[in-house]
């Protein structure tokens, strides 16, 4: 292989013979130079970017006369003619606005932001060089209508128009076209396959729905990335950051962040590029020990292990073991081991019907809070007829410790994601193709393994037998019951592994090496997704309007070993097509712009879909300096894997997936003080093993069932037997204007989103025996029981949290105000506020989760000087987000109001291609959270040195 | 900035105003503020007996005087505007009370998990070698009238106001005003805003029913005068109690025969798998089989019934005791005469070792001892200090028979009570026993049930519906299932008659109930209740 590349190379250097070389500076209308400024040959891809003092050269074998284009954000681009072999110029750039920057993806092909049809917000390399974000990736939270949810340091997910927790799988996030969602889990992850902060070219975000042009996950949302081209952007450059987190829990812990970006143009037919990045730190402490509701989740400020017997805390797992004291009173084991000691079995009467759980550890004990990030790309870049066609390897792999809160909180060690592609295009057409691999290394569910360490010392039976033996002795000996329960507490826990004995290690290796949930915790997954796609642009063929066409296919792989997806017995494999069309057009002097898409898809689990969009945008006043924009669109979403293939066991209740089949794949078995005594004579066994059918044809309402057990009154319950699962529809309307007011640039969208179909999860509650009809019956005392009944209440019964669409209506609404305009000169000020709103009868519909998890006020702004003094800038970032309700399985709580404060302060030295930053975040050290369950995010403070970076 | 952009800002401030998120989260039911209703708190005084005292366990003790169902309510009471809540309690927790230095209430039981079953104090610590405390509390020594709480434990509802009474009871003579006083005075005397008028009429069947009706404590009769009769005591009282205003509460008599003191000894208690009985039984039923032909042979001569006094005892399961039943007609000279003319009888009485003259003699005792005996039944209540002496010999038959001749072997074989010896009546509440306390509960809870209903300013607790049915279904109290069985009903103290202090709470909530339907209070609604978990169901021995 290398030979061969070789080979190339040098038949490529052999093919050049004829160059023209001009040289030159681009500075501002003031003067100042304007570093990382493109130029390119008009009509060429030929190209190169200005250094440090704004100097460029630019080598060609085009012979003059021709045409260089100096453009760099923010700034109006400027032409000059190139006449003849070494000639120089000084090109001055006007300062331009925002409106004016290039975008690609609201329409697949470039446009000025100004006239993009939809929404649309860009975040370029001035905005990543001036954000005051510790990494470039959290200062996206400055944009309207962003929220971004902290798992981990290294974690982040971003999200915009709600809908959303940790998974957010309606939201879709691509680096150079490649998705980079986790196959296992269908949501992206962050920066953690990300990109190096020095190889960032453009960031562009399309909130709403872009399903007719990106497919089905881009449903809420779709984040775009562009690396820098190695063609355009070549050399060295690297960026070195250190400081500190700082949070109340964990202390200050020292981090260090960097990376390396290495671009060589070896030719203008060959260029290749590699980075390399390191993060290093220590993660947000996660310490909420206020307790939860077992089966909605909803927290319960003011439950504690000291106040509530069946306490299970936010951030304390091995309580989730939990069991009515009635099963002990019961079971046959209990009764026959007081028999055998002599003790009267009556005496168990003394004993509650109560729900006790037992004692858990602490998050901090099992998970040492060690953050981590290695990133590595590379490319190859090859242009064979040196013009705009290109042929592209890339390869990207992420590593590294984190945390993820989806239903459970996990710490994730030494995983392992790779991505390969290969992409075929020039200006008119791509096709690309590529597989993303992970294996989850040594990652475990950190509930799971406080429960297992705590099983591994004393089985759930043995624990209860105890604690109940040590209730009537008390109780016997006189204690209140309050006191009996904390005497039974500390007998039945005595001699428990401490976190940092021995022992306790020895457990928690065996449980976190150990894949099966009954006794381990580890999180096993090797899938992989198969992704191609591509795209044709008519419109250098066709002069009426501008017309596209492309297609994708997606084949994904599941294969969690039964740890997550219901495929304990093979990996599941599915796939999705998909085909759209787009057409543009402009009339009326270019002042109208009609854009028409519409997507086809298909999975092999679903019936097709067609989702159109239709949007116009008018362009009004006498320098066209407003624009006007309305579009209708549909978008439709297949189930993510999760929605279709868990079959996950979190304690007290199963998620299942609702693709066909899958709840047959879900086997489980009740046995010991799982099944009562009665169960065990109307089923006939001690050990019972059902599938999860019953979730879905034979099932009751949670909320209801919740009701019967209070009420005892049969006629309280109601049947859900609710639908598998099928995808879900958006019909949204949007309307947006954007223009330059004086000095002020404003660009306001509002929308109204109505769904149909939502996927959602529905709690319910299956028997193990007797029908939901309440038709069959047995004889009580007398009088014919439903036995549906009975094994409700004896605790016969598999909660589910089972994924499903609700048939109710959902929608949301909203806007996005944002201004932005100088002050007191040259500072740059800018505000914007986001309005959200759910529309969604809950009342009617308390066993739906709808994940809103958004606030309904966010104001944001940001206030800077590139210049304050020479090479000296700063900038601040304020952030205020009202209130809201975090709703997700893990745990659903209020998320109070919060403001941030960020700020930097930079100095570059042109001399050393350098610039140094020193900043912090979270100034004002007030702890907050955007999530309910993840540690509080405290304040970080760093310093950083960048070079070399354009 | 320039004035002209505000009106960005106006905007913004239109999208604020729009309606409320509606939370995923429930909204917490908040519970309503507590409020009085029409009853005044401020002086709450507690008239009764030993339930409104707090005695438990088989006796009164600071411990469970602090748990009183006065003292629970007081605890709520105080929430709107009730007073300090004044108890005379005892010295110690030992349970006993002297009177002039001697001990007239021994030691309070306590569990004790070897037996397993109730045990008295002293002897448990006594067993551990352990030093027992002295019992204390001093009867003469006064110490004063001004209380809360005039509970007197035993207190029939005459008693309350006979003049004199101090002299009678010892734990009122500790807080009677004068030796003169009556205890409906003395409450009288701290001018009660609100009262509690609790168990009047128990101790006037629970006397007889404890001792068996054995006739030395007779049921107090329904009517004659104040003082006398007990719905002319009832509205005495009542009516005294009311005189100035105030509001209170009173509760109905249960069926005291559903207590686990007449009902956790079975009539069939006698286990052929006991070593010290199992092995006796084919000697028995030989003797008894003497008996049997008797009572055969008395029926063939027209006597009814005689054959439903024969006794057998099973090899199998186990058996009936033999119990003295007054009600029967006695055929001790029938027994007698037909035993005499039996010549397997002499046989049995030379086996006795016994000379062959001595039959005559012996079958008058046989016609003496069950005359008017059988085995018990599932009608017959058997009292819970039964259970220590069943299959013990009586020491007094003992000497008796002894002091006609019998060798002391064959003494104490015919002296084993409820096996030989027929129990006496103390021991038994027959059938006949249990119509008459029915039937006077019944008068009782009439007069009861009329004087709340007819006086707005009294609420009446159904203390009959609510033994009964924790004697019944069971009732849960914040997921304790109480029943009205001993030690393990979790309500009923180990005396089997007194409640324990989860049932004393739970009653104080039955309280507040009959307080919030009757005064327009809302203690249940409010949540202002006692809660089960914070009250034991037994007693530490280690409580000094």
């Amino acid at each position: 292989m290398k030979t061969i590349l070789r080979f190339i190379l040098i038949l490529f250097c052999a093919s050049t013979y004829a160059q023209t070389t001009i040289t030159g500076t681009v500075t501002d209308d003031s003067g100042q130079p304007i570093p990382g400024a493109n130029i390119i040959i008009v009509g060429t891809s030929t190209g190169t970017v200005t250094d440090f003092d704004g100097g460029f050269a630019l080598t060609t074998n085009q012979n003059p006369p021709f045409t260089i284009q100096a453009s760099s954000v923010g700034f109006e681009s400027a032409t000059e003619e190139v006449t003849s072999n070494n000639q120089q110029f000084n090109l001055v750039l006007k300062e331009g606005t925002s409106l004016d920057e290039v975008v690609i993806s609201a329409s697949r092909t470039p446009e000025r932001i100004f006239e993009s049809p939809v929404t649309i917000e860009r975040f370029g390399l001035k905005d990543i060089k001036t954000s005051a974000s510790a990494e470039f990736y959290d200062a996206l939270e400055n944009l309207k209508g962003v929220d971004i949810n902290t798992n981990s340091l290294t974690f982040k997910s971003i999200n915009t128009r709600g809908f959303a927790t940790f998974a957010n799988t309606r939201f879709m996030q691509l680096v150079d076209g490649m998705d980079n969602a986790a196959p296992l889990l269908n949501f992206p992850l962050g920066n953690l396959l990300g990109m190096m902060e020095t190889d960032v070219q453009s960031i562009e975000l399309l909130p709403g729905a872009a399903s007719a042009l990106y497919g089905a996950n881009a449903f809420n949302g779709i984040l775009f990335m562009r690396s820098k081209n190695p063609f355009d952007h070549a050399g060295i450059s690297a960026y070195y950051k250190g400081g500190v987190t700082s949070q109340e829990a964990a202390g200050d812990n020292f981090y260090k962040d960097y990376g390396i970006r290495a671009a060589h143009k070896f030719s203008d037919k060959f260029a290749a590029k590699i980075n390399f990045g390191y993060l290093q730190g220590t993660d947000w402490v996660a310490n909420d020990t206020r307790g939860k509701d077992r089966t909605s989740s909803i927290v319960k400020p003011n439950s504690t292990r000291e106040n509530d017997i069946d306490y299970d805390g936010v951030n304390i797992y091995g309580d989730l073991a939990t069991s009515n004291l009635r099963a002990v009173k019961e079971s046959p084991t209990f009764l026959a081991a007081l028999a055998e000691r002599g003790i009267n079995p009556a005496v168990v009467n003394l004993v509650p019907d109560v729900d006790v759980s037992r004692t858990g550890y602490a998050e901090s004990d099992l998970t040492d809070y060690d953050a981590k990030s290695i990133k590595a790309d590379w490319g190859l870049y090859f242009r064979p007829w040196e013009n705009d066609f290109e042929i592209q390897y890339v390869g990207k792999i992420g590593s590294g410790a984190t945390i993820y809160q989806g239903s459970n909180r996990y710490s994730i060690k030494d995983f392992f994601l790779q991505q390969h592609k290969i992409e075929v295009k020039n200006d008119n057409f791509f096709v690309r193709a590529y597989i993303t691999r992970e294996n989850a290394g040594n990652s475990y569910d950190m509930v799971f393994t406080g429960l297992n360490i705590n099983r591994k010392w004393k089985e759930d039976e043995v624990w209860f037998g105890e604690y109940t033996q040590g209730f009537i002795t008390q109780t016997l000996a006189g204690a209140t019951a309050n006191e009996a329960h904390a005497a039974a507490r500390a007998f039945a826990d005595r001699d428990r592994f401490e976190p940092g004995t021995p022992e306790f290690q020895s457990a928690f290796n065996t449980v976190t090496n150990d894949p099966d949930v009954l006794t381990g915790s580890q999180l096993k997954d090797q899938s992989k997704l198969f992704h191609s796609d591509a795209n044709y642009n008519f419109s250098h063929l066709t002069d009426f309007a501008e017309i596209q066409v492309g297609g994708s296919y997606r084949k994904y792989e599941l294969n969690s070993f039964g740890s997550i997806y219901t495929d304990k017995l093979s990996s599941i494999p599915y796939s999705e097509v998909g085909f759209y069309t787009q057409l543009q057009k402009k009339f009326l002097e270019d002042d109208l712009k009609l854009t028409a898409s519409v997507r086809y898809d298909k999975s092999e689990l679903f019936d097709a879909f067609f989702s159109p969009r239709l949007s116009l945008g008018y362009n009004i006043g006498e320098d066209d300096n407003h624009n006007i924009r309305a579009s209708f669109q549909t978008g439709f979403r297949n189930p993510d894997t999760q929605s279709l293939y868990i079959g996950f066991d979190v304690g007290p209740i199963i998620l299942l997936g609702g693709a066909i089949n899958n709840p047959e794949r879900d086997l489980r078995t009740a046995s010991g003080n799982d099944l009562s005594a009665t169960g065990q004579a109307i089923l006939g066994t001690n050990s019972y093993t059902y599938d999860g059918t019953g979730a879905y044809n034979n099932s009751f309402t949670r909320s209801s069932a919740t009701a019967f057990a209070a009420s005892r009154n049969p006629a309280d319950l109601k049947i859900a037997n609710p639908d598998l699962v099928k995808p879900e529809q958006v019909s949204s309307v949007e309307v947006g204007y954007r223009g330059k007011v004086e000095r002020v640039i404003i660009d306001f969208s509002a929308y109204f989103n109505q769904y149909k179909d939502f996927i959602t999860s529905v709690d319910v509650i299956s028997p193990f025996y007797g029908d939901v009809q309440l038709s069959q019956t047995t004889d009580v005392g007398g009088t014919p029981t439903p036995l549906a009944i009975i094994a409700l209440a004896n605790g016969d019964r598999q909660a589910y949290r089972a994924n499903t669409n609700t048939t109710e209506n959902v929608n949301s609404y909203g806007a996005a105000l944002g201004v932005t305009t100088k002050v007191f000169g040259d500072f740059d000020l800018g505000v914007n506020y986001t309005y959200t709103q759910l529309d969604f009868d809950r009342e009617a519909n308390s066993d739906f989760q709808t994940n809103f998890n958004t606030p309904e006020h966010k104001v944001k702004a940001t206030f800077g000087n590139t210049d304050l003094f020479k090479n000296f800038g700063f900038n601040l970032a304020w952030r205020w987000s009202d209130n809201y309700v975090w709703e997700a399985t893990f745990v659903t709580a209020p998320v109070p109001a919060y403001h941030v404060l960020d700020a930097q302060i930079n100095f570059r030295v042109p001399s050393l291609k350098s610039s140094f930053k020193a900043g912090a975040t979270n100034l004002m050290g007030d702890e907050y959270f955007t999530a309910a369950g993840t540690g509080l995010i405290g304040s970080q403070y760093y310093v950083s040195w960048t070079i070399n970076n354009l | 900035m320039k004035f002209k952009y505000i009106w960005l800002f106006t905007l913004l401030i239109g999208f604020i105003s729009c309606e409320e998120i509606d939370s995923p989260i429930p909204e917490e039911v908040v519970l309503p503020e507590l409020t009085s209703g029409s009853a005044d708190f401020s002086n709450y005084v507690a008239v009764g007996a030993s339930f409104t005292a707090g005695f438990t366990d088989n006796g009164l003790f600071i411990a469970s005087q602090e748990n009183s169902f006065p003292n629970t309510l007081s605890k709520q009471f105080s929430k709107l505007g009730g007073g300090t809540f004044k108890q005379p309690l005892m010295v110690d927790n030992t349970g006993g009370i002297l009177v002039g230095g001697n001990v007239v209430r021994s030691y309070r039981l306590t569990f004790n998990a070897d037996i397993p079953g109730p045990q008295p104090l002293d002897e448990f610590l006594t067993e551990l070698g352990a030093p027992v405390p002295p019992i204390t509390t001093e009867a003469g020594v006064s110490i004063g009238s001004d209380f809360n709480n005039f509970g007197i434990p035993a207190a029939k509802s005459w008693h309350l106001i006979t003049p004199g009474y101090a002299g009678l009871n010892p734990f009122y003579a500790r807080i009677a005003s004068a030796p003169t006083a009556t205890v409906l005075d003395d409450a009288m005397a701290q001018n009660p805003t609100f009262f509690t008028l609790s168990e009047i009429g128990g101790n006037d069947v629970l006397g007889y029913a404890t001792s068996g009706g054995d006739g030395s404590n007779m049921i107090t009769p329904v009517d004659g005068p104040s003082g006398v009769g007990f719905s002319a005591t009832f509205e005495t009282l009542v009516t005294t109690l009311t005189s100035n205003g105030a509001k209170g509460v009173v509760t109905n008599v249960p069926n005291i025969t559903d207590l686990p003191h007449f009902t956790t000894v079975p009539f069939a208690p006698l286990s052929p798998a006991n070593p010290d009985f199992g092995p006796q039984i084919p000697t028995l039923n030989g003797v008894f089989g003497q008996l049997n032909q008797v009572f055969a042979f008395l029926e063939s001569q027209g006597i009814p019934n005689a054959t439903e006094r024969q006794i057998t005892f099973s090899e199998t399961e186990a058996s009936a005791v033999v119990i003295h039943d007054e009600n029967l007609a006695n055929l001790a000279t029938n027994i007698a005469d037909v035993l005499k003319g039996s010549p397997t009888f002499t046989a049995l009485v030379q086996s006795f070792g016994l000379p062959e003259a001595a039959a005559p003699q012996v079958a008058t005792l046989f016609g003496l001892v069950y005359g008017q005996a059988r085995q018990a039944n599932e009608n017959d209540l058997l009292l819970l200090p039964s259970s220590s002496i069943i299959g013990t010999v009586n020491t007094t038959t003992l000497a008796f028979l002894m002091s006609q001749g019998l060798s002391q072997q064959v003494a104490g074989q015919f002296s084993a009570e409820g096996i030989t010896l027929p129990l006496a009546d103390k021991w038994v509440l027959l059938p006949s026993e249990q119509a008459e306390i029915k039937t006077a509960t019944e008068a009782y809870n009439a007069t009861i049930g009329s004087v709340a209903t007819s006086n707005e300013n009294i609420a009446l607790v159904d203390l009959n519906a609510i033994l009964n049915r924790t004697a019944t279904t069971g009732i849960d109290f914040d997921g304790f299932n109480l029943t009205a069985d001993l030690v393990f009903g979790g309500a009923i103290s180990l005396d089997g008659i007194h409640l324990n202090a989860r049932g004393y709470a739970y009653m104080a909530n039955k309280f507040l109930e009959a307080i919030d339907e009757n005064f327009g209070s809302n203690f249940i609604a409010s949540g202002n209740v006692a809660k089960a978990n914070d009250f034991p169901t037994n007693y530490s021995p280690t409580l000094q």
